[in-house]
């Protein structure tokens, strides 16, 4: 294997250019890219959160996703600047406020992901690593999933993935697609107290979501991205401020049943998708987790991984 | 429901079935669906879906817990529900006489 080349080795006025020329070619997790944008704000915030990322050689790969964003072209460029996403010809979202550009193209990412890799069961979770056993965090927007990922990642778990966890079917592991934590309002100010080490891209206000930033995956999550796991732990994640730290055990058939609310393409995949995560799940712990206090969370995932983790029992 | 209604398991004989703590989880080929299902409701399934011909809520509830519980007005009523159920998620089909 020819030696690795970070993203982050490029002169910023190389990776400009070749993000505009549509020329800038990486890889994360299972995905190669072929990324384009003329927008000089998304060649900082893709030059700053991609980093750590590999960049693959223009010819002889065999790209995933060829995802575009640019400036929408016409009179509206002089009044309202809008930026739009584009795949292959194909523009999936309404276009956004041109401000918007940088997370956009994040959201695209993970919709070509979600709309185009069944060849792996999409769980809707963050995913994060330790000692060899996968914790996934399935939740719906709003439950604090990716706020605690973001805490995890910086106290020593490896990120896999903090909103799609991608599970091979045909081995029964999780891959890493270690990409920028996404987070919202708040929870920025949060990360950034709890975790000052981290890098975030600047924060963009108005969206759909609020205010949103990216935060940088760490760079040994990026490094060890080829690195498949097995599950040991599906956490039901959900922030409830002021309340204590609460963890029930779910049973296994619960705790299986509930990750299927999460997953994007099960049905896809059949008897086989029921029998992998069957297996998957059968040695692995379920179990509801409220918390408020970020220090508290991370010191019981400490305990989790240990294997000493009180929980309440299932009812 | 029909007295003279007979009742049959949709389950392919091959659907994988996982039993964990007296909890069964179900897989449907024919729908890509998946059910959590308790122990006595499996039993019922299970009953339907080992006899190879349909059967009525009494030859039903004979199998399950002998010829008293036809008699059983309760017993009969819950069986019905269950089997509705069965019915409204894809897992069984009822036929008119």
């Amino acid at each position: 294997m020819s030696e690795r080349v970070r993203l982050g080795a490029l002169p910023p006025q190389d990776l400009q250019a070749r993000l505009a020329a549509g020329r800038l070619c990486l890889r994360t997790g299972p995905f190669s890219l072929r990324l384009q944008s003329r927008l000089a704000h998304v060649a900082e915030a893709v030059g700053l959160l991609y980093a750590e990322h590999p960049l693959l050689p223009e010819e002889g790969t065999f790209f995933d996703f060829h995802p575009r964003v640019d400036a929408q072209p016409g009179l509206r460029r002089w009044l309202r600047p809008q930026a739009q996403f584009e795949l292959d010809g194909h523009r999936p979202f309404s276009p956004m406020a041109l401000a918007q550009a940088a997370p956009m193209l994040e959201w695209g990412l993970n919709w070509c992901v979600t709309e185009h890799a069944h060849q792996y069961i999409v769980v809707h979770a963050a995913a994060i690593e330790r000692g060899g056993r996968v914790a996934v965090l399935p939740a719906p927007p709003g439950s604090g999933k990716s706020t605690l990922c973001a805490a995890l990642v910086n106290r020593g778990w490896r990120l896999l993935s903090d909103e799609l966890a991608l599970i091979d079917p045909a081995r029964g592991l999780l891959l890493p697609l270690a990409r920028p934590v996404s987070l919202k309002n708040r929870s920025i100010e949060v990360i950034r107290s709890f975790a000052p080490e981290a890098r975030f891209s600047a924060v963009v206000h108005d969206t759909l979501k609020g205010s949103v930033a990216h935060m940088k995956p760490p760079a040994e999550s990026v490094r060890r991205d080829q690195e498949p796991a097995r599950l040991g732990w599906i956490v039901f994640p959900r922030y409830e401020a002021g309340a204590p730290l609460r963890a029930q055990a779910l049973s296994r058939a619960r705790g299986f049943m509930q990750l299927l609310d999460h997953a994007f393409n099960y049905h896809l995949h059949g008897s086989r998708g029921f029998e992998c995560l069957a297996e998957m799940v059968a040695p692995a712990q379920s179990l509801d987790f409220s918390y408020s206090q970020l220090d508290e969370a991370t010191r019981f995932f400490e305990r989790l991984a240990a294997d000493e983790a009180p929980l309440e029992r299932a009812t | 429901m029909s007295g003279a209604a007979r009742w049959s398991c949709l389950l392919a004989e091959n659907s994988p079935i996982r039993h964990w703590d007296g909890e069964f989880l179900v897989f449907n080929p024919a729908n890509a669906s998946t059910h959590l299902i308790g122990a006595p409701a499996f039993e019922v399934l299970q009953t339907l879906r080992q006899t190879p011909v349909p059967l009525s809520l009494a030859e039903l509830a004979e199998r399950l817990l002998g010829a008293e519980a036809v008699e059983d007005e309760a017993f009969l009523a819950e069986l019905g529900t269950c089997l509705q159920q069965f019915e409204d998620l894809g897992l069984a089909e009822t036929l008119s006489a």
